[in-house]
């Protein structure tokens, strides 16, 4: 009775390495005499596995520490760096070509990243990362909630983990000047202990004071320097003076410095007055609550006095708080409240992006590789003379970081090019309600150049240390024979071949997508050409100052109330307007992104008639306003919106809908109803009375025109609303005049973004373009890439074949042979790289096309792009070509 | 004189005591007897081979006896070097505790 067979066989599948013999001889003694002692067979046996176990381990870590011994110690010095720059100016085209690839493929891999870095920032204020904001997140769900004037009683009374607590809510306000012209900014009711939070002074005059927020005190405004520059010129003698905020004047008491917009994008700030109402748990206003953690107050002793709180809150108000949990955040995750927990999505993009600068690295590390083939008899002489396989390596390798450094350097600064041109666009298109926090930078910060730094040193591991080890590989005696035939023993492997045919695949896929891409940027986000969407102007009404959703029933019955008073006087004063050709009111417009319905068409029940199609609430009119003709059937009819709480039983689709939905026929009497998830009932039976054009109903990608349909609203049922007005030529001059129309009628109403039917999505077209330039300047690192790996490996060939090709010459080879071994495996490489390309974009394409995609005309682009990276990569090839078939034989021979 | 680890001590002394016949099995049960605690047969031999080429321990490889199974077994031996080098240890250890151990055992014996 000894170990089992599979005891021992597992010990010595376990135990290697040099003592493996005498333990396994020794476990068997061992299991032996703890028998004979008198030990149960389970208990030796366990006693044999542990044993066997733990030898695996020592002896395991053993042999590791001994290898890592062995490593070679890598040495740099002053002459490294010297000889690295020397190499860097002997062979231009080479250290062109790498850093131009790594100086654009550095930042590329650094975006996502730099994504989380922009949201993470603390606030540019005095100890800002001290600011934290205060919310409820709802238990087991991913939804974070703003905070309400109770909770921010509640916590202001409680808490004393902070030295100070604060409030405020963002909205827009109309500042209205004498002669009637209006201009909304954004403002915020805000709290005056959130100046004392922030540590920040007014330039003029004081900032608001806790007496400001007593009710009946005196209507006071603190402003940004900005409006203070706009709207009163920069007056020195600006305190005291009157603006007209909505329909109220305020005293101006104080300016605040250049910059100061806090807490979003603010330029006015009013104080936080709360009504007894407003302060029950669960009503009012919704706020961001935040403070300045009290000086040696850690994060978690803050949150654990607020969990202490919260349990009080779930006794005294149940229903509110019970499925709440309070939590402390960075600030700034108030205002990018979704965004902080999406951060996730950007991990795959940031894996991408680094697995793309290790290809365009190991595609530099191709073009090293051959030029240190050139140089391996240095490397074989060196060798001989003493010099290690470290110190070789270690020069290497600094050559290639002193590339990837000078290629950072580069990237950074085009970089910080890059960022402060989105800026500037991306401060005029996101602007009002939609405007940027103020602290975002999108710029290179220093944890951005660290990343960087850490990138470059990973380049240059990839680009020098792995073909520098592969150079040094050979024996001493093999590199000095081959150096005195100027011969090479280093090959291109298999791995090169993948690489250069991936970068010639990317090279195609990208070039095809980013020019594909700049002819789909107009088109993007774009009403159908129906429309003369440029003689539009389109704009966003709002009467209330929040959501619908957010406001108690009597609350939405008064905003709706107001909405149909401003709506129904603006369209008659708009009639009455000399150059409004026709008004067209909506909740969506065309050229924007629709919400999608599931509809089932009578005739075709069950989920197999389910159908997600768009839909667009529309005022009667809409057609006609924005000058579309009814291609059958009617329009809408007063008639057909009974009241406002009765559903209207007529809707119109598209050409779409008819096509593809319908299938064809005569669309007109046939009924439809809205599908909700399961338990629910269907919606009524709709009577299909018309069918327009495609007009843009739109995805959110923008790309797609998709079947949808327009139910009638009555005027008032929305709000916001948007409008389009038929104007002619330039039509943004009728900017201003709309607006003082629309503040006369109701001071508070908000006319946001008037800008030209064909712009009102141009914040989203602006970021489409932007990704369809990092597309192209993908497309150009990949393209550049393969051809220069294409040019290096035919000329590696052709020096490496010169006896080969020598020989031929002589039996009697014809050009066209010699031209074949040269270009053979280039060609061979080109071509399928070029082959996967085209067909994995074809059958993207055909499907795209088929779900609506607008684009037509792909194949010419496609076969274009094809067509340019394999005239590129030929030309590539004539220069070694040419150099292969000057060969001489007596050349040849002479080597 | 060369340093050595608290294992490395157990280890030398174990294979002093065992004379001719220190060899992995015998090492093993000596060091477990003494210290109370299993030792795999891996840490053992690492050690030794250290050992080995610090030149405090030589090892030779045993000969076949005809009435054993399996492997004859690679003895060991405690070289002068090592024997210098556990003296010094011991007496390093010795003198650092001199007249402590009253005081230690109290300590160690009390409840806190």
């Amino acid at each position: 009775v000894k170990a089992n067979r599979l005891l021992r066989w597992l010990a010595s599948v376990l135990v290697r390495g040099p003592h493996a013999a005498d333990v396994l001889a020794d476990l068997d003694q061992a299991i032996e005499r703890d028998l004979e002692r008198g030990r149960s067979v389970q208990r030796a046996r366990w006693r044999y596995f542990t044993n066997a176990l733990t030898s695996a381990l020592t002896l395991g870590s053993e042999r590791l520490r001994r290898a890592a011994r062995r490593l070679p110690r890598f040495g740099f010095s002053l002459i490294d760096v010297k000889l690295a720059v020397r190499m860097l100016v002997k062979h231009p085209g080479l250290t062109l070509v790498a850093v131009f690839a790594l100086a654009l493929g550095i930042p590329t891999a650094l975006f996502p990243f730099q994504m989380i870095n922009i949201f993470s920032t603390p606030l540019p204020f005095e100890d800002g990362s001290r600011i934290v904001g205060l919310r409820h997140r709802v238990v087991g769900e991913f939804e974070a909630l703003r905070g309400s004037l109770h909770e921010y009683q509640t916590w202001r009374e409680s808490l004393g983990s902070f030295d100070q607590l604060g409030a405020a809510s963002s909205s827009m306000f109309n500042i209205i000047a004498d002669d009637g012209r209006a201009e909304p900014w954004r403002g915020a009711h805000m709290s005056a202990s959130a100046f004392g939070i922030v540590r920040v002074s007014p330039v003029l005059g004081r900032s608001l004071v806790a007496a400001d927020e007593l009710p009946g005190a005196p209507d006071v405004v603190v402003i940004s320097h900005r409006l203070w520059q706009s709207v009163l010129g920069g007056d020195p003698a600006a305190l005291g003076k009157q603006i007209r905020v909505r329909d109220a004047r305020h005293t101006v008491v104080g300016v605040m410095p250049e910059g100061f917009l806090f807490p979003v994008n603010d330029d006015l700030w009013l104080p936080l007055r709360a009504e007894a109402a407003e302060t029950q748990p669960g009503n009012g206003p919704s706020l961001w609550i935040f403070g300045r953690l009290s000086e040696g107050v850690s994060e978690k002793r803050a949150l654990d006095e607020m969990t202490a709180v919260e349990n009080g809150l779930d006794e005294t108000f149940p229903d509110v708080y019970a499925s709440l949990r309070p939590e402390i955040v960075p600030f700034t995750f108030l205002i990018t409240n979704e965004l902080e927990g999406t951060m996730w999505v950007f991990l795959p993009f940031q894996i991408i992006a680094v697995a793309l600068l290790a290809v365009a690295c190991g595609n530099v590390g191709t073009l090293v590789l051959a030029r240190t083939a050139a140089r391996s008899g240095e490397v074989a002489v060196r060798t001989a003379l003493g010099a290690s396989r470290a110190r070789i390596v270690s020069q290497l390798f600094v050559e290639s970081l002193v590339l990837a450094m000078l290629a950072t350097g580069i990237g950074l600064a085009l970089a910080e090019l890059v960022a402060d041109q989105f800026a500037r666009g991306a401060a005029s298109t996101w602007s009002g309600e939609m405007s940027l926090p103020f602290w975002l930078d999108f710029g290179p910060n220093r944890r951005t150049v660290a990343q960087a730094l850490a990138l470059a040193a990973f380049s240059a591991v990839i680009a020098g240390v792995l073909p520098a080890l592969k150079a040094t590989k050979r024996d001493i005696q093999g590199n000095l024979q081959r150096a005195s035939v100027s011969r090479s023993g280093i090959r291109f492997g298999r791995a090169t071949t993948a690489l250069i045919v991936v970068e010639v695949a990317l090279g195609v896929g990208c070039l095809f997508a980013s020019t594909t891409g700049w002819r789909l940027v107009p088109r993007v986000y774009a009403p159908a050409s129906e429309i003369a969407s440029h003689e539009y102007l389109s704009a966003r009404l709002r009467v209330g100052d929040r959501p619908l959703g957010a406001l108690s029933p009597a609350q939405q019955e008064a905003t709706l109330g107001r909405m149909a008073f401003v709506q129904g006087e603006l369209l008659r004063r708009l009639a009455a307007e000399p150059g409004v050709r026709g008004v067209a009111l909506a909740g969506t417009l065309p050229g924007e992104p629709h919400e999608a319905v599931g509809v089932e068409v009578e005739g075709a029940p069950g989920t197999a008639g389910l159908r997600w199609v768009k839909r667009a609430t529309v005022a009667v009119g809409f057609f006609d306003g924005l000058g579309v003709p009814i291609l059958n059937g009617r329009d809408f009819a007063i008639s057909d919106v009974p009241a406002r709480d009765q559903p209207s039983t007529a809707v119109i689709v598209n050409s779409a809908f008819v096509e593809r939905v319908l299938h064809g026929g005569n669309p007109i009497g046939r009924l439809v109803r809205y599908r909700r998830d399961e338990p629910l009932e269907p919606g009524p039976w709709l009577e299909i009375v018309g069918v327009v054009p495609d007009l843009g109903m739109l995805d959110a990608d923008g790309m797609a025109d998709y079947a949808g349909l327009y139910y009638p609203a009555l005027p008032g049922a929305l709000d916001p609303v948007k409008l389009a007005i038929h104007l002619g030529a330039e039509p943004t001059g009728f900017a201003p005049r709309l607006r003082a129309i629309a503040a006369e009628i109701d001071p508070a109403a908000i006319l946001e973004k008037p800008v030209p039917l064909s712009e009102i999505m141009s914040a989203d077209r602006h970021l489409i373009g932007w990704l369809v330039f990092g597309v192209s300047v993908i497309a150009g690192v990949a393209v550049l890439l393969s051809i220069a790996s294409l040019y290096a490996l035919m000329s590696f060939t052709v020096a490496q074949r010169t006896h080969e090709i020598g020989i031929r010459t002589t039996l009697g080879a014809e050009a066209g042979d010699i031209m074949a071994v040269i270009a053979r495996r280039a060609l061979l490489q080109l071509a399928t790289g070029i082959l996967i390309a085209v067909t994995t974009c074809v059958t993207l394409l055909v499907w795209a096309t088929g779900e609506g995609l607008r684009l037509e005309d792909w194949n010419v682009n496609l076969a274009a792009s094809a067509g340019a990276v394999l005239l590129i990569g030929l030309l590539a090839c004539i220069a070694p070509t040419r150099r292969g078939l000057r060969i001489r034989p007596m050349d040849a021979m002479r080597v | 004189v060369e340093s050595l680890g608290s294992f490395e001590q157990l280890l030398l002394f174990a294979v002093l005591e065992l004379g001719e016949g220190a060899y992995g099995v015998r090492i093993r049960e000596r060091l477990e007897s003494t210290t109370g605690r299993t030792v795999s047969f891996g840490a053992i031999y690492t050690a030794l081979a250290r050992l080995e080429e610090r030149g405090l321990v030589k090892s030779w490889q045993g000969v076949a006896v005809t009435e054993q199974r399996g492997r004859p077994p690679k003895y060991y031996k405690v070289t002068p070097t090592g024997a210098r080098a556990l003296l010094a240890a011991y007496k390093a250890i010795q003198s650092a505790a001199t007249g402590l151990v009253p005081e230690l055992t109290r300590l160690a014996e009390s409840k806190r």
